[in-house]
């Protein structure tokens, strides 16, 4: 069938089906067996022989809820002719609040007020009663106008002055909520009339607030970006300026010029943060001169993480250097803050040799499979088919192990890819992988160590 | 307000051509500043630009165990002190100094108008004193806060402390004025508590006028200071020494570095990847 082909081969899953043709009931529902279970027509025909017998009946009932003799009929289902009993369901739900009314002792004694009579009072008592505590009808239907906060105050006070006094030791009282909570008149008219401004306000305020917030929102994150923005310019402007560092000396295998160049590029990237720093201090007028250094540090260490920051510190400690100078002259400082930023190009040339040294090892395992490379990889005098046997002796790391396994493990593919092309590559190489190894493995050790 | 224009290096080239550009040199040099501090006065305050003078100070505490004297409340006698780091007289640069010490003592903040810059007291108690430096009005109006721990108990617990040698905490620092005016500069040039660079040549400066004299029975330098045997030594040479160490290390691991990456770099390479 079409779907069938569609499909590409209907997936195999058993179902019970009621029907015959399951092929087409497969097709209406795509394959997929149907959410809802068929119903069974047949069974739909059969009634299960029932033992009850059941009539509607139009019954009159009664109802404990009403007061009055009112009686009422409603239709009811009789079963098997038995009429039902009990209350009235509905009965059950005519709820009513518990109103301690006072006696007019206690009235003269405890409740009496200036502004309320005792008539009044009396009055707002029996609405409420009558209406359980509904104020906004009550108020509707007290006889003087009265607002609805003046009621309820009136009201809550009453019945807080009267537990009170009736209990006037006991903890429970203490704990109940009249006592605990008493109505406060100004905070809920004004929480009123706050809710009332919200509720009332015009479609062009709604507009102008959320436009005022929108605009906050922007500003502040416009704030965080710079702020992101500053950091990432910095680390461009590092990375420009080590890769600086490598083009400027492409093929030489031991040049002296190198080492000026990485403290050099450094230094002309953090002297615009001395510069700034240095603007700001004058403003100071007079400061000492520790200060200073901490403000320098900071403004250099500003573009590092956290993390650089540790090690940089770390290294300081290693090499014995006090991290706040015990003498902080001027040119001791100026020494320290040197050796800050010398430390960070190591960390960063270190940094740039991981990476180099991990994209080296990625390019192996791609399909291209190159023998160059770091060297240590091809480095077996010629014997193109042992490249890939890992290299562990001149390995100083665990970082290199690991690769070691990678490199295992993807053998195949790369073998596979080589062919000719490692042939005429690895003669031309020889000799200066031969060169390189000797001074790798030197240095290594101590690269690794640091 | 402030003419702030020239970057340090215009100094060297004005340095060479002396006749003709003396005239050009006292723009570029001075600068004329209406700060916030200053407007009071309503006076212009010319200021040496590219000249910071420092005024190498040390600042501390030396706390003697009391002995057999001691009691509850009060076990050391102690001494809160700034001194030149050489022991020179700072009352030319400073104008007072205030002590800030604990709440529980009598009248906390202690106020020193002259040399020696100083507050002994007896306690028992290890807290932080809050030093602050004031200074005469051609100098700077603003304060300078230092911060000090004071420590009674020596590092190593063995045995029951000696009156005789007391726990001496000294702090080097160094007071910067980065920006001083002409009458200060001019005050303290030749002064032996003040660092003075090389001044530019052309540089003239008003003849100096001396702040408020010092009592004449005191000397206000620390040099024959009663405690000044327990003064510690501060030499930048140490110091010095091992940093230039620290950075030849550094450099050449550097070199190294530098070396390993371009030869990573050098080596033929296949055509890399996208991605």
């Amino acid at each position: 069938m079409d779907v069938k082909n569609i499909l590409g081969g209907l997936p195999n899953f058993s179902f019970p089906l009621q029907e015959k043709n399951s092929s087409e009931v497969c097709a209406l529902t795509g394959g997929f067996a149907p959410l809802m279970p068929a119903v069974d027509l047949s069974l739909l025909k059969k009634k299960p022989p029932s033992d009850k017998k059941v009539i509607w009946r139009w019954l009159p009932f009664k109802n404990s809820a009403r007061k009055d003799d009112l009686q009422l009929h409603h239709w009811i289902q009789v079963v098997n002719g038995v009429p039902p009993t009990g209350d009235y369901s509905f009965a059950k739900y005519n709820k009513s609040v518990d109103i301690t009314r006072y006696t007019d002792e206690e009235y003269e004694k405890y409740l009496a007020n200036p502004k309320w009579t005792k008539e009044e009072t009396d009055q707002l008592f029996d609405l409420c009663e009558r209406f359980n505590l509904r104020f906004i009808v009550i108020a509707d239907r007290f006889p003087s106008s009265r607002t609805v906060e003046e009621l309820k105050d009136r009201y809550y006070s009453v019945s807080r002055a009267m537990l009170i006094a009736r209990n006037p030791s006991s903890t429970d009282v203490a704990m109940d909520p009249l006592v605990q909570e008493p109505y406060n008149v100004s905070q809920e008219m004004e929480r009123k009339r706050a809710q009332s401004l919200i509720l009332s306000q015009t479609k062009q305020q709604e507009r102008r607030d959320e436009e005022v917030l929108a605009e906050a929102k922007r500003i502040a994150e416009l704030r965080i970006m710079t702020k992101v923005d500053l950091e990432s310019e910095l680390d461009v402007a590092s990375k420009a300026c080590a890769n600086v560092t490598e083009r400027a000396n492409p093929g030489e295998t031991v040049s002296p010029s190198n080492t000026e160049l990485p403290p050099i590029v450094v230094s002309s990237m953090t002297s615009t943060d001395n510069a700034s720093t240095i603007a700001s201090l004058r403003m100071l007028y007079v400061y000492s001169r520790t200060y200073a250094l901490g403000q320098m540090v900071q403004s250099a260490s500003s573009s590092a993480g956290l993390r650089t920051i540790k090690r940089v510190d770390q290294t300081l400690q290693e090499l014995g250097v006090n991290l706040k100078p015990r003498v902080p002259t001027k040119t001791v400082c100026a020494e320290h803050l040197e050796l800050r930023n010398e430390i960070l190009t190591l960390l960063n040339l270190q940094k740039q040799l991981q990476n180099k040294e991990v994209e080296g090892s990625s390019f192996r395992d791609g399909s291209h499979c190159e023998t160059t490379g770091t060297p240590k990889r091809l480095h077996r005098g010629g014997d193109q088919d042992l490249t890939f046997v890992p290299d562990n002796t001149s390995s100083g790391g665990e970082r290199i192990g690991k690769r070691d396994q990678k490199r295992k493990s993807l053998n195949k593919f790369c073998m596979l890819s080589l062919g000719g092309n490692r042939n005429g590559v690895a003669i031309c190489g020889a000799l200066l992988i031969g060169i390189v190894n000797l001074v790798l493995s030197s240095s290594e050790l101590n690269y690794w160590q640091f | 307000m402030s003419q702030s224009q020239t970057l340090p290096l215009k100094r060297h080239q004005d340095e060479n051509p002396r006749d003709d550009d003396s005239s050009d040199i006292k723009p570029s040099r001075l600068k004329i500043s209406l700060p916030s501090e200053d407007s009071d006065k309503k006076i212009l305050i010319k200021r040496v630009k590219d000249v910071g003078i420092c005024v190498p100070i040390v600042y501390g505490t030396i706390a003697f165990f009391l002995g057999r004297k001691a009691s509850e409340s009060q076990s050391h006698k102690w001494t809160v002190y700034v001194r030149g780091a050489s022991n020179e007289d700072l009352s030319a640069v400073v104008k007072r100094v205030v002590f800030q010490l604990h709440p529980s003592f009598n009248n906390p903040t202690r106020v020193v108008e002259s040399p020696p810059f100083e507050i002994s007291e007896c306690g028992w108690g290890e807290f932080e004193i809050a030093i602050t430096l004031f200074f005469h009005s051609d100098a700077c109006e603003k304060q300078l806060d230092l911060y000090h721990h004071l420590k009674l108990y020596p590092e190593d617990e063995s045995g029951p402390q000696n009156t005789k040698r007391p726990v001496v905490i000294e702090s080097y620092n160094e007071v910067v004025f980065p920006e001083p005016s002409e009458a200060f500069l001019a005050r303290v040039q030749n002064h032996p508590a003040v660092v003075v660079p090389r001044l530019p040549d052309g540089l003239n400066l008003p003849s100096p006028v001396p702040v408020e004299p010092m009592n004449d029975k005191e000397r206000g330098d620390t040099k024959d200071h009663p405690l000044n045997h327990w003064f510690l030594n501060f030499s930048e040479a140490d110091e010095l020494l091992k940093l230039a160490a620290a950075r030849q290390q550094v450099q050449a691991h550097i070199v190294k570095l530098g070396r390993q990456l371009t030869l990573m770099e050098g080596l033929p390479q296949s055509k890399q990847p996208s991605g």
